[in-house]
């Protein structure tokens, strides 16, 4: 698969006006081989005539339960499963995600989030590789290069080597970049464990990285300080 | 069970104590008796029968017969029966009032029995004396007389029987009062045992017998009742928890297609742009018609306890800075000044709870002062220690939240009559949430609306 508009998708619900609906979402987003199933036994038909790469599952069909019928499936192929339904409770979820679901959705939904989220577990499974040469792309913080498979930064003046807690600090920021990290989602990422006790060294860290990514650290361009809150990487240069 | 003990215990001391309270009374009184007894000997008309003193009163006159003093005779007279004096030979040669049954001569026995028993039923008294036996006797069934011989040792050893004496009637007293406060521990520890599982909210099934037959019926009784009212009870609010539950479960589908054809049709280009615009309403309405209905969904369960809490350390501190950087991370508008504030004491405590549902309370507050100031407003979230617990006090400058809105809130069921019902419902969740972790929430007043919400939780550990 080289793109993931090519992904052949089953959805499965018994509701034909969601179907019809989840038809047309799909199809505007740019999937084109759909196929569509509104119980379990038309499910298992579909899944014996043409073998997904990817299927959209209900969880209540008048025939069956979708747990079950996820089961049957994964018995026979390991191909991505998202769950849509209209079962909201934790317990279901779970259930879903416990048992190897992808995902799991619940109705009602924005259209925009399912395809979204159907594209992320289409990149994720079938285009792991390329998505992570797109990782491993060197970030351009200014004048300066992140390489993160080497754990180096590459500035005018030559090259620097981040550490192992530098690099993991920019990573979990990198990962959320434009957005606020707190204190405590930087330090669960790099020592495991809760700011206490970590605060001077996280400081200290984010002190070297800035020494390392930026041009002016006393006057940082891109990692970023929210007061007492935590650190963000900004996304672009600012005017 | 711990009471239960105390109260036997309570009971020993109590019999002990009252034991030794009579036997000290006992003590007492006779010493007082003792004491009196001496006193009246040391009166001259209790013992003026004394047949010593007598005796001495009687003197021959020269005349080969005897005189008795004025004083001794008037004695006799009031005090005694009658007086005599026998003889060495037996016979009587003196006499004072003395009755015809008594006999003029004594043999060796009569005078044997005579001076330790009785004479003719008068108790009589006897001194020797050179020329015979004076004898006194006092008038019949005013003495008793009874004979009493002890070995020397008894009497020397008289203390210790009397130390052991006690010492046997205290411990006698103790495993008494011990053996009734085990067999009352015995039939009270079941009732006790039946009461705790009664506050459990367990059924119970009590042994009617013994002391605490009816007291245990009354009780098995009582358990069945509570048990019923409290399946009935459950029974109820799980219906109604499933009912709601099962209305938001069939509104969701109906919803999806609600939110789906108005985004494909604010996104049609060939509509012009009121009909976009229109489109747009439309699906950000069903999508707070969705929050509504979780709100709902989550209020009932937390109202019933049936909603599964995923109780872990967390740290507030924590979480008030994902809150604020939520709030960041989400287009927080510039008019809104966020401060955080956290005491250097709040690193590293932390709290007992479930960390999503925590952080949904604490945005349910945010997002009202966001929702409600659309102007913008400043709005502080602190954390500190007081009284032991974790506060997490939410503030705004803005309009705050208003006086009926909080009194509708304790309000045992929702009013009808509030016009902002989805909002008490926001605040209704953000109070059983706190509850729901054994906190306490504050709501402070500044006129008539309240731009102060103070939060405590127990604190699991402190720094």
């Amino acid at each position: 698969m080289n793109h993931i508009y090519e992904c052949r998708i089953l959805i499965i619900d018994d509701n034909q006006e969601l179907l019809s609906l989840l038809l047309s979402i799909l199809k505007k987003e740019g999937w084109q081989l759909l196929r569509t199933a509104s119980s379990c036994q038309e499910a298992r038909e579909a899944f014996r005539a043409e073998l997904p790469d990817l299927i959209i599952l209900d969880v209540m069909l008048p025939d069956g339960d979708g747990f079950a019928l996820f089961q049957e499936f994964r018995a026979q192929a390991d191909i991505p499963i998202l769950f849509l339904s209209a079962r909201d409770q934790d317990n279901d979820r779970l259930l879903g995600l416990g048992l190897g679901a992808d995902d799991y959705l619940t109705k009602p939904f924005l259209p925009r989030e399912l395809t979204l989220r159907l594209a992320a577990i289409i990149r994720r499974t079938f285009l792991s590789s390329a998505q992570s040469r797109q990782t491993d792309k060197a970030l351009a913080l200014g004048s300066r290069l992140v390489h993160f498979d080497q754990g180096t930064v590459t500035t005018p003046e030559g090259e620097v080597s981040l550490t192992a807690k530098e690099l993991l600090i920019l990573k979990k920021l990198y990962e959320n970049r434009g957005k606020i990290v707190t204190f405590d989602s930087l330090c669960d990422a790099v020592w495991g464990d809760g700011y206490y006790t970590y605060e001077n060294t996280l400081m200290v860290h984010i002190r070297r990285l800035r020494e390392k990514i930026e041009e002016d650290p006393s006057h940082p361009r891109w990692l970023l300080t929210a007061r007492g809150i935590g650190y963000r990487l900004a996304k672009e240069e600012r005017a | 069970m711990k009471d239960l003990l105390k109260i036997c215990r309570r009971n020993i001391l109590t019999a002990v104590l009252t034991v030794c309270l009579v036997l000290a009374v006992n003590i007492i009184f006779f010493f007082i008796y003792i004491l009196r007894e001496n006193q009246h000997k040391t009166d001259p008309y209790y013992y003026s029968w004394r047949v010593e003193a007598l005796s001495a009163s009687l003197t021959e006159d020269g005349n080969g017969g005897y005189l008795l003093s004025g004083e001794a005779s008037e004695r006799i007279d009031r005090h005694c029966a009658f007086a005599m004096l026998i003889d060495q030979q037996g016979q009587v040669v003196w006499s004072r009032n003395l009755p015809e049954e008594i006999p003029l001569s004594y043999s060796l026995t009569d005078v044997a029995s005579m001076t330790r028993w009785y004479l003719k039923d008068y108790p009589v008294k006897v001194w020797t004396r050179p020329d015979g036996l004076f004898v006194v006797a006092a008038e019949k069934n005013s003495v008793a007389k009874y004979d009493l011989e002890m070995n020397i040792s008894t009497i020397r050893s008289l203390p210790s029987y009397f130390a052991a004496y006690l010492l046997c009637n205290l411990l006698m007293a103790f495993f008494l009062s011990l053996l009734f406060g085990v067999r009352l521990y015995r039939s009270l520890k079941s009732v006790a045992g039946g009461i705790e599982r009664l506050h459990l909210q367990k059924p119970l099934n009590l042994p009617e017998r013994g002391l605490t037959a009816t007291l245990a019926q009354k009780l098995n009784d009582a358990s069945i009742l509570l048990f019923r009212q409290k399946l009935a009870l459950d029974k109820r609010d799980s219906a109604r928890t499933e009912w709601i539950s099962g209305v938001s479960h069939d509104i969701r589908t109906p919803l999806a297609l609600i939110l789906g054809h108005a985004d494909s049709l604010a996104q049609n280009p060939s509509l012009d742009e009121q009909a976009k615009k229109e489109a747009a309403s439309i699906q950000e309405n069903s999508l707070q018609i969705r929050n509504l209905i979780a709100d709902l969904n989550l209020t009932s369960k937390l109202e019933y306890n049936s909603y599964p809490l995923r109780t872990a350390p967390c740290s507030p501190a924590a979480l008030l800075r994902e809150l604020a950087a939520w709030h960041m991370n989400n287009g927080l508008p510039d008019s809104f000044d966020l401060e955080l504030s956290i005491s250097p004491e709040m690193e590293g405590c932390m709290v007992g709870g479930d960390a999503d549902l925590l952080l949904r309370a604490f945005r349910n507050l945010t997002g009202n002062s966001i929702r409600h100031n659309p102007d913008g407003c400043q709005i502080e979230l602190t954390a500190r220690q007081a009284a032991g617990m974790a506060e997490l006090a939410f503030s705004d400058s803005g309009q705050g939240i208003p006086l009926a809105v909080i009194k509708a809130l304790y309000q045992p069921s929702p009013q009808k009559h509030i016009p902002s019902a989805p909002h008490v419902m926001g605040l209704r969740i953000v109070k059983q949430i706190v509850e729901a972790h054994q906190g306490q929430i504050e709501f402070i007043l500044e006129k008539d609306a309240c731009r102060l919400v103070k939060i405590r939780l127990p604190l699991l550990t402190q720094s």
